[in-house]
């Protein structure tokens, strides 16, 4: 049992390393990661100032982009990589290897986390900055730990959507480019999520984000008053969300690991 | 020009035939969607009084036709050289690579307009946007569409293929950075003075306006509206033809230097 756990935890430190001081070695990349973000956070704060909308807009907006590379670092950075290992003929090596996948993805979770986490502060700074935005820190520790549960929620669904990636090839790829957008749209990226019908909202709060930057908004700025549900509600939720999903992925995981190999689809590349 | 045709083959391949015809024909209708949700939900919940939305929609619809274009071409580099690592072969082929890339974008402008066109079909009537289309301001402006965007995209294209660890995300970064002075979403009168004179000088800037005013048949705010038709489209054709020019002689350029220095064929695994 104590050797399991080392095995897994030394495979989540190695994964996470490449991850973190990997993504770290390029400036441009950093510097191109966080001018995207602002620059699409800029245009929706420009947006609400062309239709006379308040400053706590701004505020939600600036919120909005803070959480976005989160998010596309759980589809393109942890659903799609191992499709990626399966492109680049790593994912053979993976499996033959003693270390357990699961580990390989929450290394990944972990690492990709605290490097998108650089990326998304320097995003809220220019726009804290640039769009003087203002949130209150009374509730802060109330706030990290929303922040928190959101970000496992959300790297817990993107280990469960990994294993479909496993096993589909170009049209899961496809099918991640082209929901992208509107579940960015429809997690409420930059408006109250409220403002859809209940139906839709219902089905946007299956997104751990939809109620993360909820319960964020509600607790940073004071003046948002468009809430989902109360801020504490959408923490227990998450937290829910959070182990579910973990189980949830772990048993896809495996399976389609073991359909993969019946189908002899691991080793399939450029499909 | 066979080339260019065998190039929009390919490109139409590596589009579609990772699944069904009927199914990526739904696929081209839908894609377009998340271009423009996000303008149905905000203006509709926000700015309905503003009477903006015909301007936002028609905005952000073509932009995406743009941008598809810009990025695809931009990614290409990538794609075939990490991914197919096919890109050596399209080097040792009788086609030039500046033709190879043009015909990839021609093919993913067409999918673009075809989406959209699909879309309005139903944007128009449901919404009633205003719709009284110049055919021949709108058939130019498709074709001048074409060279701003690849011409756009070879300027990129060429720096992606003079460094092997450039990624996608400089690409988006511009794309961001577009969005905002192009006025695709908003008028750019909302922003800062120097940034709003600066939209007007953007090339994407003028192709919109004329766009739309060539499907709405009238100017539907005040950004550019002192300019008539026939300046916008000199502008136009003025920056496609710059673009394209440029565009052109920068891809040569990094064609040529990525063979001296080997960066054809290296694969980084990033």
């Amino acid at each position: 049992m104590k050797k399991k756990l080392l095995l897994f935890l030394r495979t989540l430190n190695a994964r996470a390393y490449v991850r973190i001081f990997g993504q770290m070695r390029e400036l441009t990349w950093v510097i191109a990661s966080v001018a995207g973000g602002f620059f699409t956070m800029g245009t929706f704060v420009y947006l609400y100032r062309t239709l006379g909308k308040g400053p706590e807009f701004s505020g939600m907006v600036v919120l909005g982009g803070f959480m976005t590379p989160f998010f596309l670092n759980v589809l393109w950075g942890v659903a799609t990589q191992l499709y990626w290992e399966k492109e680049m003929g790593n994912l053979e090596l993976m499996l033959v290897s003693p270390a357990p996948l699961p580990a390989f993805l929450v290394g990944l979770s972990v690492g990709g986390a605290i490097h998108t986490s650089l990326r998304a502060v320097a995003v809220l700074f220019f726009g804290i900055v640039v769009f003087r935005v203002k949130f209150a820190v009374a509730h802060l520790p109330q706030a990290l730990v929303v922040f928190f549960l959101t970000l496992v929620a959300m790297y817990g669904l993107g280990i469960a959507l990994s294993s479909l990636f496993l096993y589909h090839g170009r049209d899961a790829w496809r099918t991640a480019d082209i929901v992208m957008e509107p579940t960015n749209v429809l997690s409420g990226m930059y408006f109250p999520v409220r403002y859809l019908s209940l139906g839709l909202a219902a089905i946007a709060a299956l997104i751990p984000m939809t109620l993360g930057l909820d319960a964020l908004r509600q607790i940073l700025i004071p003046s948002f008053a468009e809430g989902l549900l109360n801020w504490r509600w959408e923490a227990v939720i998450l937290l829910a969300l959070g182990i579910l999903l973990a189980f949830v992925g772990t048993w896809a995981l495996h399976a389609v690991e073991y359909k993969a190999k019946r189908d002899a689809r691991l080793t399939l590349r450029w499909q | 020009m066979k080339g260019f045709l065998a190039s929009m083959y390919i490109g139409l391949q590596i589009e579609s035939n990772w699944t069904r015809k009927w199914a990526w024909l739904l696929y081209v209708a839908v894609y377009p969607v998340g271009s423009f949700l996000a303008v149905l939900i905000l203006y509709g919940a926000f700015g309905q009084n503003a009477g903006l939305l015909p301007y936002a929609l028609y905005g952000t619809t073509l932009y995406y036709s743009l941008s598809m274009v810009f990025f695809d071409m931009a990614y290409s580099v990538h794609d075939d050289r990490e991914h197919y690592q096919t890109l050596k072969y399209i080097f040792l082929s009788g086609t030039s690579y500046r033709t190879y890339l043009c015909g990839r974008a021609a093919t993913r402008y067409l999918i673009a307009l075809a989406g959209i066109a699909i879309n309005m079909c139903w944007l128009v009537p449901v919404l009633g946007l205003p719709f009284h289309m110049q055919w021949g301001y709108l058939t130019i402006g498709l074709l001048l569409g074409y060279l701003v965007a690849a011409g756009l995209g070879m300027c990129v294209a060429s720096v992606f293929l003079l460094t092997v660890k450039l990624d996608v995300d400089v690409v988006e970064a511009l794309f961001g950075g577009m969005l905002v002075v192009s006025g695709a979403l908003f008028p750019p009168t909302a922003l800062p003075a120097a940034a709003a004179r600066l939209a007007e000088f953007v090339p994407m800037s003028s192709y919109i306006e004329l766009m739309r005013r060539a499907i709405s048949g009238q100017a539907l705010t005040s950004f550019l509206s002192t300019l008539s038709m026939g300046r916008l489209l000199t502008n136009v054709a003025i920056s496609a033809i710059a673009l394209f020019v440029l565009g052109s002689i920068l891809v040569s350029f990094g064609s040529r230097q990525a063979q001296r220095k080997g960066y054809i064929d290296v694969t980084t695994a990033f």
